[in-house]
């Protein structure tokens, strides 16, 4: 048998992976990793801050209202004495369900949907198309008050509703997405080698295309995150989402409007924390769509 | 001779072209237009043509992955258009294909040893316990270490990526296997390597190939019969020294003249020919070579030639030949 020379050796002995590949990509991003620590450190407060912290997001104290950053209230307080810190800590809960619950209908519509129209193709391929073209003409924040106004009461008043409309809104950058993945990866040579060797559907889409496909879609699902936390906050700026005396920033943000020139920290502090929050998810997304398809990289 | 293995009788595949908003019948990409070859047990046939001109459709027409615009497959004598079911897997096991993309063709997911044993779990060819070991000694007959099954295939060179796709399509023993340039996106010395690999398979399995490639000089160790094909259609066709040393289409010629010489005495002669090659969306009337081709008269341009034997073997449609 014909032994390997000197140049047909493999790259690297290391054995890894491909999600182990992924995150050593990932780390090289520094921009990525401190989008990741972020999102982390977000979701560990929207976890635990809660218990840990003593300070009621609700209870109004008129006596301090509108008080400066300072050591008892590190980011002011408000019109009604409620202690800002608090409310934002808060809102990263309200704003990570949000995002949780919209990405999670996105991808289970879009994911779905666009797996049938790619995989099948043909009429059904057409139809799909059509129905979530006609869909992405919606003017978005116009959609997503519509269907919070069409959609039946839910447990808890509007909040829910708001998931489920960001949720029915976003999904057609998902559902593009599948159906252009099932497209291209139909024609990749490994499945064609697999359906050469006799496999059958249910084989070639779940043992060789999905999880191929899983890191675009992780990428999607960070940038449907970002998507849907501003979104959140937009429709409640607005009035439509959030009641009131819940602490969603957008909700706050909304409440510090009139007092810009005066408490500014009123309006900055959610507003920050908003930004932060998106750009972070946005910096991952981005970093790991390199990561997830390096020979895609920008060179 | 006996009975051929792999027969294709005048296969045409066309891909149709929509345009606009109701997706229109506009035309068609006549990739393969009428090609007829056989492949005989234990015998390779080089095919040999340039970018684009539809030997890797044809070739995934004769396994299968395609179904041809017209014409029919045959297998060992039983026609393949209709096979179902119990007969599909059947043929699926006797004619595999490898691929040219030693990166794209293996699935980065998968371990080595999970893709050479997939074969043997659809076919249920090994116990679920067996799969490894029956893949760790596919991996050795191909050149690779048993240990490399726990292995991804980012963690292979470009020639021992090759060589786990061929181990994938041995794993079902086929009797056919339609190589589909398995050696052009490699080294020239790893090349020789994988080439050498495929002769010692054939020789020792008794294998049938459709060997793929662009270029004559890579056809030329391995074939018995060498058939070349532009735009669509077959031009030549010949046992292979008679290919080489007595080519009759003009365009064989100009291949030939384009392969270097291994001899630094000899001097380069690249024959460059004018002219692209034709959209196949739109051939050219009569012969397809006949608006590139140096020695064309009046009827090239009007008629297509007839695919005449001019000595025992030798096949040529061409108009000014013999």
């Amino acid at each position: 048998m014909a032994e390997a020379t000197l140049t047909d050796r493999a790259p690297a002995q290391i054995r890894r992976g491909y999600w182990r590949d992924v995150w050593l990509r990932l780390r090289r991003n520094r921009l990525a990793t401190a989008g990741l620590a972020y999102v982390i450190l977000l979701v560990l407060v929207a976890l635990f801050a809660p218990r840990v912290l003593h300070t009621d997001p609700i209870v109004q104290d008129l006596e301090a209202s509108k008080q400066p950053p300072s050591l008892q209230h590190p980011f002011g307080t408000d019109l009604y004495g409620r202690d800002i810190f608090a409310r934002v800590v808060h809102g990263t809960r309200i704003a990570l369900i949000v995002g949780s619950i919209a990405t999670l209908v996105a991808i289970a519509i879009g994911v779905t949907l666009g797996g049938i129209a790619g995989f099948f193709g043909g009429w059904i391929d057409h139809l799909t198309i059509f129905f979530y073209s006609v869909v992405a003409t919606f003017p978005g924040l116009l959609f997503i008050l519509a269907l919070t106004n069409a959609l039946p009461p839910a447990g808890e008043p509007r909040l829910s509703k708001v998931y489920l409309a960001i949720g029915l809104s976003s999904w057609v950058g998902m559902c593009r997405l599948t159906r252009n993945l099932f497209r291209s990866f139909r024609e990749q040579e490994y499945v064609l080698a697999a359906r050469a060797l006799g496999a059958g559907p249910l084989r070639i889409v779940f043992v060789h295309m999905v999880p191929n496909m899983m890191g675009f879609i992780v990428v999607a699902l960070a940038g449907g995150f970002a998507g849907a936390i501003a979104a959140e906050a937009g429709i409640s700026f607005l009035g439509f989402g959030v009641t009131p005396p819940n602490p969603s920033w957008g909700v706050m943000v909304s409440e510090g409007r009139s007092y810009l020139q005066s408490c500014w920290w009123m309006i900055v502090c959610p507003g920050v924390a908003t930004l932060l929050a998106v750009f972070s998810f946005n910096l991952l997304a981005d970093g790991l769509r390199d990561a997830v398809d390096p020979r895609h990289e920008t060179l | 001779m006996s009975l051929p293995l792999l027969e294709m009788h005048d296969i045409a595949k066309w891909f149709p072209i929509t345009s606009g908003l109701l997706q229109l019948h506009t035309g068609d990409i006549r990739a393969v237009d009428g090609v007829s070859l056989t492949v005989h047990r234990g015998e390779t046939l080089g095919l040999v043509g340039e970018s684009g001109c539809g030997k890797s459709t044809l070739g995934r027409v004769a396994v299968k992955l395609m179904e041809p615009t017209r014409g029919h497959v045959r297998f060992d004598g039983q026609p393949v258009d209709r096979l179902k079911g119990m007969e599909l897997m059947a043929f699926r096991r006797r004619a595999q294909i490898v691929f040219q993309d030693p990166y794209g063709s293996l699935n980065r997911r998968m371990t080595a040893g999970a893709i050479v044993g997939e074969g043997l779990h659809i076919h249920r060819l090994a116990r679920r316990s067996q799969v490894r070991d029956r893949a760790a000694e596919l991996l050795q007959r191909v050149g690779l270490a048993d240990t490399d099954v726990a292995r991804y295939p980012h963690e292979f060179s470009g020639g021992q990526r090759q060589r786990i796709g061929i181990a994938r399509a041995l794993a079902v023993s086929p009797e056919l296997i339609v190589c589909d340039e398995p050696v052009s996106a490699l080294d020239v010395s790893i090349q020789a390597q994988i080439i050498e690999l495929l002769r010692d398979l054939q020789r020792e399995l008794n294998l049938s190939y459709l060997f793929i490639a662009h270029d004559l000089a890579v056809v030329r160790h391995i074939s018995h019969r060498v058939a070349v094909m532009y735009l669509g259609r077959l031009c030549e066709e010949a046992p292979r020294d008679v290919l080489y040393d007595e080519p009759l289409h003009p365009y064989t010629r100009v291949l030939l003249a384009a392969v270097p010489e291994p001899d630094p005495k000899v001097p380069l002669r690249p024959q460059a020919l004018p002219g692209e090659v034709p959209s196949p969306a739109n051939p050219p009337p009569g012969c397809r070579f006949s608006p590139r081709c140096p020695v064309a008269i009046d009827v090239c341009r009007r008629e297509q030639p007839q695919w005449r034997e001019l000595a025992p073997g030798h096949f040529v449609a061409c108009h000014v030949a013999g």
